[in-house]
């Protein structure tokens, strides 16, 4: 069963999304979030990194292909990775454009952050991003992120000089931000 | 007269971090001084009593590393290693981060200062780094005296990276820009 929001439904990628994933690959404005790459990354580039995929029961990473549940449209991508078992996570995501500012970007952490919180139990919840991008810090604050690191001038992208932003969310800051879950793992304070 | 390279100071030289200094390293690295501050790599136990092959380890995998460096901290006098200092500039050489480790047995000497001038002035004369960053526990009074005593600057943290006597611990991240290093090292 995916994952699955009011609006979205966070599904696995399959071989028939590369196409979509190359295409935000070389959008420069969805392709990365600190850096510029060359724009030219294949289809069978894709289909490499998608096949090269190995089975394991020990995985600390997901990927997942965001659908737009009113359209049935593929609406972008998301995931998190760098999991201390049990206890931290990073999470990321990239929507196509026609999707921003439509609100799935805010009920996609939703339903990430529920499931790293509710299911592998993580004490605290990090996103980066840079100082121009002011829509996915405002969204990291709704959600209950808050601002904790600003390495200064730490990104250099489209001709501007940006700071590092790292957002972070603790498992007590989430709960008490959404009273209609509960958590029962006993708290450090 | 022969110069003098980039990677010398007066007390200590840098050279590159070899496996063959695993029992050297090991010999400081449990050293209960040092548990929670090893920077040896993140998948080195910064608590465990370590064995010299998970030292030997450590050290293979940031030698292979191709967007860093790892240098032995050797005393000019005796020619032995007294600690070690890490480079890694990820994807991006505009902003590297930069760790150093000096024995306990050899601290309160000044080696560690010298050693992270000698890898600042590389890092902000011959790379394109344009901010150099840091990073340490929050319990760690002795690191944040040693950043501060390197002008560099408080950038905030990482709330709850880990857990020390029963309770979590932040990571406070330090940053110094080029023209800061520069106005204070031409100060100096």
């Amino acid at each position: 069963m995916p994952l699955e929001g009011e609006r979205v439904i966070l599904r696995e990628e399959q071989a028939g999304d590369v196409a979509l994933l190359a295409a935000m690959r070389n959008d420069l404005e969805t392709q990365a979030w600190s850096r510029v790459l060359p724009p030219d990354f294949t289809h069978e580039m894709y289909m490499q990194r998608h096949s090269s995929r190995e089975f394991s029961f020990d995985r600390w990473d997901g990927r997942f292909i965001v659908i737009d549940k009113a359209t049935g449209e593929v609406a972008g991508y998301t995931g998190f990775y760098g999991v201390q078992p049990r206890w931290s996570g990073i999470i990321g995501w990239a929507l196509l454009k026609e999707f921003w500012g439509s609100g799935l970007a805010r009920e996609i952490n939703e339903v990430l952050l529920e499931f790293l919180f509710l299911q592998h139990g993580l004490r605290v919840v990090r996103a980066y991003t840079t100082s121009d991008n002011v829509r996915a810090i405002g969204l990291c604050e709704k959600l209950g992120f808050q601002s904790s690191g600003r390495v200064r001038e730490g990104v250099y992208r489209h001709g501007v000089l940006a700071d590092t932003v790292i957002l972070d969310i603790l498992r007590d800051e989430f709960f008490a931000l959404r009273p209609h879950l509960t958590d029962t793992l006993p708290p450090y304070e | 007269m022969t110069a003098q390279s980039l990677f010398s100071g007066n007390q200590v030289h840098l050279r590159a971090l070899e496996a063959a200094d695993a029992p050297a390293i090991h010999a400081y690295l449990n050293h209960s001084e040092l548990e929670g501050r090893r920077y040896l790599g993140w998948k080195l136990s910064p608590w465990f009593p370590l064995r010299v092959d998970d030292v030997a380890k450590a050290i293979e995998g940031l030698v292979s590393r191709e967007k860093g460096a790892a240098f032995a901290v050797m005393q000019i006098e005796r020619d032995e290693v007294i600690g070690h200092a890490i480079l890694d500039w990820g994807w991006d050489p505009h902003s590297p981060d930069m760790s150093v480790v000096v024995s306990p047995y050899h601290w309160r000497q000044g080696i560690g200062l010298e050693t992270a001038s000698i890898l600042l002035r590389y890092l902000f004369d011959y790379t394109p780094a344009h901010v150099v960053q840091g990073f340490y526990a929050d319990w760690n009074e002795a690191a944040q005296q040693f950043a501060s005593r390197l002008d560099f600057t408080a950038a905030g943290r990482e709330r709850w990276d880990g857990l020390r006597d029963g309770q979590p611990y932040d990571t406070i991240m330090v940053d110094i820009l080029r023209r800061e290093w520069e106005s204070h090292h031409d100060a100096a």
